[in-house]
């Protein structure tokens, strides 16, 4: 304890904000050092002219005024909620309700509108055909063949950008009304390679569909 | 009715702070007063304003400094007290509560008129309702009192609003550190570093004025 920590905590030791431990190595160091005594002497006498600040003497016509303003304030929190309450009371809701729904039903249509819209527009996923051309855009209303690719991708594929591959159907092999791929045992012929690669180079999905006997539904499922 | 007393038996069971105010002598006559107001009781209301006027006003007054400012908060706390009454839970210390309330409204009159605790000192000595503060009997010990509390009306105004809030819930309202922590919202030791700050500054404050006094 020395003069420097006094000088510190000096406010804090008069009020007896410190504690026990530290007040009492403090009062040590006081009783023996006269400079940090005046030091303690002075913050002493500043506290009691602090306290000796009475608050002027508020007399009774002043209380009076408080507890009228604060009843005024009071009622005129009442009467405003009362206020609010016949004014919400006053508006004619029934054109308001009817309108309600109204408005719902517009939002919904619109909302749809662009939904469809949207989906309307151009598809950004190329389709590229091992024919060694470039990729094409698959339009609105892709093909068959393009639809079940698509349908393909979809599902099996999720949060990757894929650029897909398809191998054109082999000699013999036709596609039906639906899309689905038709061989026969005459014009058997091997199986159809599909490859699907993926946005990462390292993964490319391949799988043989085999037309075997008959047709082979190979398009949207039933 | 029988439903209603133990499931306020239960309560008290649960919040021991809540027994404690049912034991004391004094708070059971207040607890009374408050379940009343809550109730819409506005005999009740009035004789809690009555209770806590002085004390609110005092304070407020200590914060802002201004006759007219303590009026204002004093009403503004009460309006408050009677809004949130409801929310007011029995196990709380209603002091503690109130004083909350009286530092906010302090808080939000200063903040809307920041240089007011100064010029107010001005006002007040040239309305002259300083005097009307003061003691009639003794016209030269009125005065001296009113430029005394002038003083050191000043000197809080000195004060940044934090330290100011924290010199006078532990100086001059006389709670203890930790109170004046859970009040304010801050640590102990942050209220230490503030008051002693405070302090300090109030006491160079003081000997510039002593010194001007005597040049």
């Amino acid at each position: 304890m020395d003069c420097k920590y006094i000088e510190n905590k000096v406010w804090l030791y008069v009020e007896g904000d410190l504690d026990h431990r530290k007040h009492e190595a403090a009062s040590q160091h006081i009783r023996c050092c006269q400079q940090c005594a005046g030091l303690v002497e002075e913050a002493r006498s500043s506290q009691e002219w602090l306290r000796s600040c009475k608050p002027g003497r508020f007399d009774e016509a002043f209380m009076d005024s408080v507890r009228r303003g604060a009843r005024q304030r009071i009622a005129e929190q009442k009467s405003s909620r009362l206020e609010f309450a016949a004014m919400f009371s006053r508006v004619n809701w029934k054109p308001l309700i009817i309108a309600c729904p109204v408005l719902l039903l517009i939002c919904w249509v619109g909302f749809h509108r662009v939904i469809r819209t949207r989906s309307n527009s151009p598809n950004s996923t190329p389709v590229a055909v091992n024919d060694g051309s470039a990729p094409k855009h698959v339009g609105n209303k892709p093909d068959r063949l393009t639809e079940n690719i698509v349908l393909v991708k979809d599902r099996s594929i999720k949060h990757h950008k894929r650029i897909l591959k398809r191998v054109e159907p082999a000699p013999g092999v036709s596609v039906g009304a639906r899309g689905e791929i038709l061989a026969s045992v005459e014009t058997y012929q091997p199986p159809m390679r599909i490859e699907i690669q993926t946005a990462d180079p390292n993964v490319r999905i391949i799988w043989f569909a085999s037309p075997g006997d008959g047709p082979v539904p190979f398009g949207p499922e039933k | 009715m029988p439903g209603e007393l133990v499931a306020e038996i239960t309560r008290m069971i649960e919040e021991p702070g809540l027994a404690a105010t049912y034991r004391k002598g004094p708070d059971c006559a207040l607890w009374q007063l408050i379940e009343s107001a809550k109730l819409g009781d506005a005999a009740a209301f009035e004789e809690i304003m009555v209770r806590y006027q002085r004390r609110v006003v005092n304070t407020a007054w200590r914060m802002l400094g201004n006759r007219e400012d303590a009026r204002d908060a004093a009403q503004d706390v009460f309006l408050r007290v009677f809004k949130y009454l409801k929310s007011y839970r029995a196990s709380e210390d209603f002091d503690g509560w109130l004083y909350r309330i009286i530092v906010n409204v302090c808080r939000d009159i200063a903040r809307k008129r920041p240089p007011a605790a100064l010029a107010s000192y001005e006002t007040e000595r040239e309305s002259g309702d300083l005097d009307v503060i003061g003691d009639r009997g003794d016209i030269e010990e009125s005065a001296i009192q009113s430029e005394q509390r002038n003083m050191i009306v000043e000197a809080l105004a000195s004060l940044s609003t934090k330290e100011r809030e924290a010199l006078v819930l532990r100086d001059l309202e006389g709670l203890s550190t930790e109170e004046v922590a859970r009040l304010l919202g801050s640590s102990q030791t942050t209220v230490r570093s503030q008051i002693s700050s405070a302090r300090k500054k109030i006491k160079i404050f003081r000997d510039r004025l002593m010194k001007q006094r005597r040049g």
